[in-house]
């Protein structure tokens, strides 16, 4: 599944049985984030493990975030986790600030962030 | 039957002996003891009545009869028997008796409040108290006294006193004893929680686990000696106006949709139901005896027990004080109550500087209703950190994220905001890499971001280079924000770039800094007063 949502930003989707992987790349802004959080409210059922590749994403802004968190409370208030991989050094210490970290498992790699464990 | 009504009971064990209230009885010819059920009034009269001369007499229902009462009071004395006698003829005889020439006598005479509402009985025993010599005395004990004919003019002569509550209570001191005597430790809570209360303390101290338990026991005694002996439409308005902590007539008639609460709340405190009178003339129930009637009703109608709740909400919301309000709609689990009660509430607490009791009131707020209110959040933050409280303001502020992820069109610039002041409170806090990560951030949405955003963001910017001891960068950026929030309408905010430009000028320009300063302080003064007029 691909989906164009403005022109340097990229949202491909894989899904496994109880999983939902999420590639993003480019800066993700307000409606890159409300790209994620519609995308992953379209799933029924909603995945049991979201997990997300920053990899290739280099700038990220607070509305963006705004619509990851918001998908993130989605899966994690119906019981699901959700992890992430890719992300760089200021990245990681900005999901920090914003708390993001307590609903977000942050890995450095696929494989990891597939198991989700050991955050 | 008449052997047990001419007799005082046995003591409970353990006991607690009374000394100087054994003296208070002997403070007059007419003892009046007067307390709600559980304050030993029965236990000090048989404590007084075996270590002295006195004719003991429990009234019942059937001594509202006046030749049934007189007949027995007759025979407690030792007196001629009076069966068959008219109440008058009766009354006469019996005087006549107690007017011969005797040792000094004392007649104990309990459970008075059952004599309420018969006029003729309580016209004899006020007969009786009037009529006979000095040398006979009369300790008259109940949750309260009817009108008894006469006991005015003794009480104003000083041949008759009163002994309460306030009296009777265990002080610290006796909760300890008695709590030794039931074999069980010292404990400042159970003498906190009682309030002083004999029967509470007892019966909260013989629960297994204090903690666990709670007042379990109490709670059952209550039920069944108290609240069951009350009339159907008396229970039914103590259980509904405890969603009250204090009661008065208007709103517990407009809280419960009815008329003459007046009249009942009169009824409850001359029954002496565990409630004081306030000076202005609201009663104020033991919180024991709240818990136990909040619980009751909570158990029993929980639907209405919320419908109380969010009426009396409504009521306090009208008459201005919003946090009984929202007390009030949390107990009533009513989500969008609390929400609008909340913002209100926080702002006051806010400028009074009240922030400890906020955060109280934060923390019994669901979550669902902290997601829906990121904005109080985010001055909840800002206020701690201004108070010197930077990990309390971090902890509001995440949450205040998470509200603004799901918050609409607003959400974005709510959380470029909240991410300004965590990046202000981590530095308070000493994390500067995580700080400088979210300077960085805001840096780099400054030019993307409008309105009240983009102002907070370069007022964060300025505090930031001020810390960093950038002058010439962080006034530049306090002017900016000034301006953009003056033009903006936020006029508290802009008051605070003002006090960091003032502060700054303080600094660097010793001669021009204090009028800035006090000019930007004076600012945000006016502001902060202007914003609580109505």
């Amino acid at each position: 599944m691909h989906q164009e949502v403005a022109a340097l930003f990229d949202l491909q989707l894989h899904t496994t049985p109880n999983t939902l992987l999420m590639d993003v790349a480019g800066p993700l802004g307000r409606e890159g984030g409300e790209a994620i959080s519609t995308a992953v409210q379209a799933q029924t059922p909603l995945p049991r493990h979201l997990v997300l590749n920053f990899t290739r994403t280099g700038t990220i802004s607070t509305a963006g975030l705004g619509g990851v968190l918001w998908a993130v409370r989605l899966v994690t208030k119906a019981g699901g986790r959700v992890s992430a991989f890719g992300l760089n050094d200021h990245f990681r210490k900005v999901f920090h600030v914003m708390g993001i970290t307590q609903y977000v498992g942050l890995y450095l790699d696929e494989a990891a962030a597939m198991r989700g464990e050991g955050a | 039957l008449t052997i047990q009504k001419s007799s005082p009971p046995a003591l409970p064990v353990p006991y607690l002996p009374r000394p100087h209230l054994l003296d208070a009885l002997e403070g007059a010819r007419v003892v009046c003891l007067t307390a709600a059920p559980g304050y030993g009034k029965t236990s000090l009269l048989t404590e007084y009545a075996q270590s002295g001369r006195s004719a003991w007499y429990s009234l019942d229902a059937s001594d509202r009869d006046p030749a049934v009462m007189l007949a027995g009071l007759s025979r407690a004395l030792g007196g001629p028997p009076l069966a068959g006698e008219s109440p008058t003829l009766g009354a006469a005889a019996l005087c006549r008796w107690l007017q011969a020439p005797s040792d000094a006598r004392t007649l104990i005479v309990d459970d008075v409040h059952l004599l309420a509402g018969s006029k003729d009985v309580c016209r004899l025993l006020g007969d009786l108290l009037t009529q006979t010599p000095p040398s006979v005395r009369f300790i008259l004990s109940g949750r309260f006294l009817p009108s008894l004919p006469g006991l005015a003019r003794l009480r104003l002569s000083g041949q008759a006193c009163d002994l309460t509550e306030a009296d009777l209570a265990f002080s610290a001191a006796d909760s300890q004893q008695m709590l030794h005597r039931l074999g069980v430790g010292p404990d400042d809570r159970l003498h906190q929680r009682s309030g002083g209360w004999p029967a509470a303390l007892r019966l909260m101290a013989a629960a297994p686990s204090f903690d666990a338990d709670g007042p379990a026991g109490l709670f059952d005694y209550l039920a069944h000696e108290v609240l069951g002996a009350l009339a159907t439409a008396d229970q039914r308005f103590l259980l509904e106006i405890a969603v009250l902590p204090v009661w008065q007539a208007e709103p517990c008639d407009w809280t419960l949709e009815q008329t003459g609460s007046a009249a009942a709340l009169v009824r409850i405190l001359q029954s002496r139901l565990f409630v004081t009178a306030d000076p202005d003339g609201s009663l104020r129930p033991h919180p024991l005896w709240l818990e136990f009637l909040r619980g009751q009703l909570q158990a029993q109608a929980p639907e209405r027990y919320r419908h109380l709740q969010r009426r009396a909400a409504l009521w306090e919301a009208e008459h201005g004080d919003a946090e009984a309000a929202l007390e009030h709609a949390l107990a009533a689990g009513d989500h969008g109550l609390i929400e609008r009660l909340l913002g209100r509430t926080a702002g006051l607490l806010i400028r009074a500087g009240r922030l400890q009791r906020l955060e109280d009131w934060l923390r019994v707020t669901p979550d669902q209703v902290l997601e829906a209110v990121p904005s109080v959040l985010v001055d909840a933050g800002e206020a701690l950190r201004r108070a010197g409280r930077p990990s309390r303001a971090v902890r509001w502020l995440q949450g205040a994220v998470v509200g603004f992820a799901g918050h609409g069109p607003d959400g974005p610039d709510g959380l470029l905001v909240a991410l300004c002041r965590l990046a202000l409170a981590l530095g308070d806090l000493g994390h500067w890499s995580e700080a400088e990560a979210a300077i960085r951030q805001v840096e780099a949405e400054l030019p993307g971001a409008q309105g009240v955003a983009q102002a907070e963001a370069r007022l964060t910017l300025a505090e930031w280079h001020a810390r960093l001891e950038q002058p010439s960068e962080a006034a530049q950026g306090f002017a900016a924000a000034a301006d953009a929030l003056s033009r903006l309408g936020q006029r508290e905010r802009q008051g605070a770039a003002l006090l960091g430009l003032g502060a700054l000028a303080l600094v660097a320009q010793p001669g021009r800094g204090p009028r800035v300063a006090r000019s930007g302080s004076g600012f945000a003064g006016d502001c902060r007063r202007q914003s609580t007029l109505p």
